[in-house]
């Protein structure tokens, strides 16, 4: 291999830490950004392999303008995390052009660890840190190498130097994140990015417009219960309300009337939970039904929850675009206004569209004829549903002008949006108040993150009905046809369609195993890193002894935290460098040519100790006998093979005896 | 005059004076440094560059980011950061204390080129990339020099000169930004070491210095060269190289210098008294010239300087001892 110039193997390395800082963000560049700067790179490693001159200032000015006009065009704004990361591929890219110096690499290496941190700000999963800290230290190692012109011969030190420091640095960086204060809010407003795509709930359904329902086993949320868990058939996690109904498909409530809270008669098990919700981009927020009370923290906080009283859902004020944790208490048997329901909520939830659905709303005039009672009306919905052949698949037939008589006369087959919807509807037709509840059933148990994981998959729609003195009744229309949907959570893959099941989804148990692993692993990395927030840090020094203190005992924390991990630090680094057991020959040399030296005969570096010894013999022959048996034994010593340990004492017993001779100690 | 100019001016003298009053209390407090040095931990002094300064600025603005988006990754990325940099300002002092600096000898210019002191740097274990300023009339960028585990290192420090006589490196600089550049450990260190600055040698003369009749002048009747052939003997530094016996080295065997006899060799004495001219300097030039000259032909030869005399010699040695008494005529000891 022929040696590559120095400068050249120095932008090499530059160039390769930054295109590798750059390459996660590509995604979020308009094209021509990734071109010009790849554009850049593989200029400036051409330019400095050919020589070839670096371009005028002149053109380089014209450049840096035109292509901040372009991102300002682009973006409208520079501030916001797209805008900005743009912008630093670009002044990257225009500084290859002047970069000479060791500034202009160390002014390249600092973009490279802001486009390393922007990384970050775009997502918080552990491989993206992993990722991250591999470029870091790559930059690290290009800044360790442009201080280091000499290192031509030793192209690796610099890598090794690099992750030395990074090490060394890491107890002094696991004090500083856990007692430097977080900030609850923000400095400066940012543009919200785009909701890339926002899975899961959405606030409306028309089932018969959907020909298939995508099964996502995307992560929805996590629940971690104090104590026991619920029994699977009563996991409903209520979302959203839909109470509008069009005929065709069911919608949200859009405007809220200021209601009182609702009354609320609890019994039966109570359970305290915390869940840690998935970004959805939406404002909704899951609860185990019914939910009862939410710690005050939460509110006191500032935080923008808040309950939304007459149908118990939980919304956030803004759209939930990072992970999002917080407490609740749920008692699944309470009753919801079990006296009384006001009347402008019965009059929203009896409403039909006037004249669709004719043929149901004649079949709930039947059903009403027929029966005694309003808890009769539903068993006998419910058993039609069952006898009749109804059958649940994940890809109905779309439904045409009118989807509730269709479902209910002709196809019968749907999930659980066409059951919802139709038993709504019969129900408002029957004179039942009833009403359509979105959200999530079932979940798994991760044994090894004790948490039930609830995945996208889960979703679900149900009905509540309201009865005279037991209120607001939830019924689940989908478990009269598949009650294998809601006992076991979710349709295992054989059950949920044949011609659905992926192949590659075999139900190998060691399979599930891992994968349960894996996703209680992601959780504690969620849970313990990402999420740490004012409300552990709080926790931990209040585990410290400094509770109490508030800013002061964090203050205390940081500071003896940090002096601790410097001191830790500096004892290391002596103890590293302690005096080692080393060469006592050659030490006992160094110190006669010392002795040598204090009477005004230094030793030249470059003589060696016979030249040496002959010199001293001639500038002072009162010396010489003496000097020369030293450098004979010296000479052995070190150049002859076979040296005793007798030996070696001697020569040391002989250098004390000179040095403390009078003839060496008179200049 | 602008004010700006002279604003600036005047910053520039106040911080030159503030500078010099720092080193003056460095050197009361650590003393003259004659001989080797070994740099304490107390005189090391450490503080941040101008990239040490950007470096921190960019940690501030990665906090305010970190902290803006709630992003903990993003406040952990910051703090490895902060933390490497502290790392950094251990490593870059420790580059310096336990150091020894030692003199290992000045090699002496004709006036108007760099006079060159050389220090023997020597530690326990590694250093990287030290540099070596000196504090005035520095000749040139220092190289940076790094020493491995237990081994000494030589490293060069050069100053300009302008005039034969002595030049002194009274402040030597021991700096290093090891290992990223954020930070610049340094030490002063006062040898106050003398270097001799030769008289630059005139142009060379189409006829050469009178010739002197100290033994005779028998050679005149021979010519150059032809001085008998007296044997080997082993190579002394200072040898010229074209008296080595260069066939019987590259045979494999030690190096050896030819000797001749001859009454050729007849010692000649260059005298100051026979420069022509009058101004001192220039007829001190004029005899570094002859002592040169009669170097490279081979001569032996002597200098007398008014009442001080270097008798005749030759070799390298000799030729310094007597460019020595040319560089010192009439100067101060």
């Amino acid at each position: 291999m022929n040696r590559l110039a120095p400068a050249f193997v120095r932008l090499l390395v530059t160039c390769g830490a930054l295109a590798l800082a750059l390459a996660p963000h590509v995604g979020h560049f308009p094209p021509w950004v990734s071109a010009a700067v790849a554009g850049a790179i593989a200029w400036r490693l051409a330019a400095e392999h050919r020589g070839w001159g670096l371009p005028p200032r002149v053109l380089k000015l014209a450049a840096a303008l035109a292509a901040t006009l372009a991102i300002l065009a682009g973006y409208r704004t520079f501030n916001g995390l797209d805008a900005g990361t743009a912008l630093l591929a670009i002044m990257a890219a225009l500084k290859l052009a002047e970069t000479r110096l060791p500034r202009d690499h160390a002014v390249l290496v600092f973009i490279g660890y802001f486009l390393c941190l922007a990384t970050l700000l775009y997502q918080q999963s552990f491989g993206r840190l992993a990722y991250s800290l591999l470029v870091v230290w790559l930059l690290t190692a290009a800044l360790a190498r442009v201080h280091r012109p000499a290192d031509a011969n030793t192209p690796v030190r610099p890598f090794h130097l690099a992750a030395r420091t990074l090490a060394l640095g890491l107890p002094l960086a696991v004090v500083l994140f856990l007692f430097v204060p977080r900030i609850e809010g923000r400095f400066w407003a940012v543009p919200a990015r785009a909701a890339a795509h926002a899975t899961g709930i959405s606030d409306s359904m028309s089932p018969g417009d959907v020909a298939q329902l995508s099964q996502s086993d995307e992560p929805a949320f996590r629940v971690w219960f104090e104590g026991a868990l619920p029994a699977p058939e009563t996991r409903y996690f209520r979302m959203l309300v839909l109470e509008e109904f069009d005929g065709r498909g069911w919608h949200r409530q859009s405007t809220f009337a200021d209601f009182q809270p609702p009354e609320l008669v609890t019994s039966g098990a109570e359970f305290a939970y915390r869940i840690a919700l998935e970004p959805t981009e939406r404002e909704w927020l899951p609860g185990l039904d019914t939910v009862t009370s939410w710690p005050a923290e939460m509110a006191a906080r500032g935080r923008a929850t808040q309950l939304v009283y007459f149908d118990r859902t939980i919304l956030e004020r803004r759209p939930v675009t990072a992970r999002l944790s917080y407490s609740l208490h749920s008692f699944p048997g309470a009753s919801v206004m079990p006296t009384l329901l006001p009347r402008d909520l019965r009059r929203r939830d009896l409403a039909l569209p006037p004249g669709r659905s004719p043929r149901t709303v004649a079949l709930a005039g039947e059903l009403r004829a027929a029966s005694a009672s309003d808890t009769a009306l539903i068993g006998r919905v419910l058993d039609r549903f069952r006898q009749a052949p109804f059958a649940y698949t994940l890809e109905p037939p779309l439904l045409g002008a009118e989807p509730v008589d269709e479902f209910l006369f002709g196809t019968r087959e749907g999930f659980c949006e066409h059951y919802a919807s139709a038993f709504a509807v019969l129900m408002r037709a029957a004179g039942i108040p009833a009403r359509v509840v979105v959200g999530y059933q079932g979940g798994e148990v991760n044994a090894y993150g004790g948490y039930l994981l609830v995945r996208q998959s889960h979703a679900h729609a149900w009905n509540e009905v309201w009865l005279e003195g037991q209120g607001w009744v939830r019924v689940d229309p989908t478990a009269a046809v598949a009650p294998e949907r809601v006992s076991s959570g979710s349709l295992s893959p054989g059950e949920r369609n044949q011609a659905a099941a992926p192949w590659y989804e075999p139900d190998y148990g060691w399979l599930r195993t891992l994968g349960s692993a894996w996703d209680a692993a992601r959780t504690a990395w969620y849970e313990g890193i990402v999420s740490f927030n004012t409300e552990r840090q709080a926790r931990l020094l209040a585990a410290l002894g400094l509770g109490s203190a508030g800013w002061a005992g964090l203050a205390i924390a940081l500071g003896a935290g940090f002096a601790l991990a410097a001191l830790a630090l500096a004892a290391w680094l002596a103890w590293e460098l302690r005096p080692r057991r080393g060469d006592k020959v050659q030490a006992a040399w160094l110190t006669a040519c010392a002795r040598l030296a204090a009477v005004g005969i230094a030793r030249d570096p470059a003589e060696g100790p016979v030249d040496f010894g002959r010199r001293v013999a001639r500038l002072r022959p009162v010396l010489a006998p003496k000097v020369a048996a030293l450098v004979e034994a010296y000479v052995a010593l070190r150049y002859l093979p076979g040296a005793t340990p007798r030996e070696r004492a001697g020569f040391l017993i002989l250098v004390r005896e000179f040095v403390r001779s009078p003839e060496a100690r008179s200049a | 005059m602008s004010i700006r100019g002279a604003v600036r001016r005047r910053l520039k003298a106040l911080r030159h004076a503030a500078g010099e009053r720092v080193v003056a209390w460095s050197r009361r407090r650590h003393g003259a440094d004659l001989g080797p040095v070994t740099i304490s931990r107390r005189r090391v002094y450490i503080l941040p560059t101008g990239l040490g300064i950007a470096f921190a600025a960019m940690l501030f603005a990665m906090l305010l980011g970190g902290l803006n988006y709630g992003n903990n990754l993003a406040l952990a990325l910051t703090f490895l950061l902060a933390a490497a940099g502290w790392v950094a300002m251990h490593q870059c002092h420790r580059n310096l204390a336990g150091l020894t600096v030692a003199p290992a000898g000045t090699r002496a210019p004709y006036a108007g080129e760099a006079a060159e002191f050389s220090f023997a740097l020597s530690a326990p274990y590694a250093r990287t990339d030290l540099l070596l300023k000196s504090a005035t009339h520095a000749a040139h960028a220092p190289t940076p020099v790094s020493v491995a585990d237990g081994a000494t290192a030589t490293a060069h420090v050069q100053l300009a000169t302008a005039r034969r006589g002595r030049v002194r490196l009274e402040r030597l600089r021991v700096e290093s930004t090891f290992p990223l550049g954020l930070f610049t450990a340094w030490t002063w260190i006062h040898p106050a070491i003398d270097c001799l600055v030769y008289p630059r040698p005139a142009p060379r003369d189409r006829e050469g210095p009178p010739p002197e009749t100290e033994a005779g002048s028998a050679h005149d009747g021979r010519a150059r060269g032809e001085e008998d052939f007296a044997g080997l003997r082993s190579f002394r530094p200072g040898d010229p190289p074209r008296r080595i016996a260069w066939k019987a080295w590259a045979r494999g065997g030690e190096m050896v210098v030819k000797q001749f006899v001859g009454a050729a060799r007849a010692p000649i004495v260059l005298d100051l008294a026979s420069t022509p001219g009058a101004d001192l300097e220039a007829r001190l030039e004029r005899l570094a010239r002859w002592v040169i000259d009669a170097e490279e032909r081979g001569d032996r030869y002597g200098v007398r300087l008014a009442a001080s005399e270097v008798p005749p010699g030759a070799g390298l040695a000799h030729r310094n001892r007597c460019l020595a008494q040319l560089a010192t005529f009439r100067l101060g000891p």
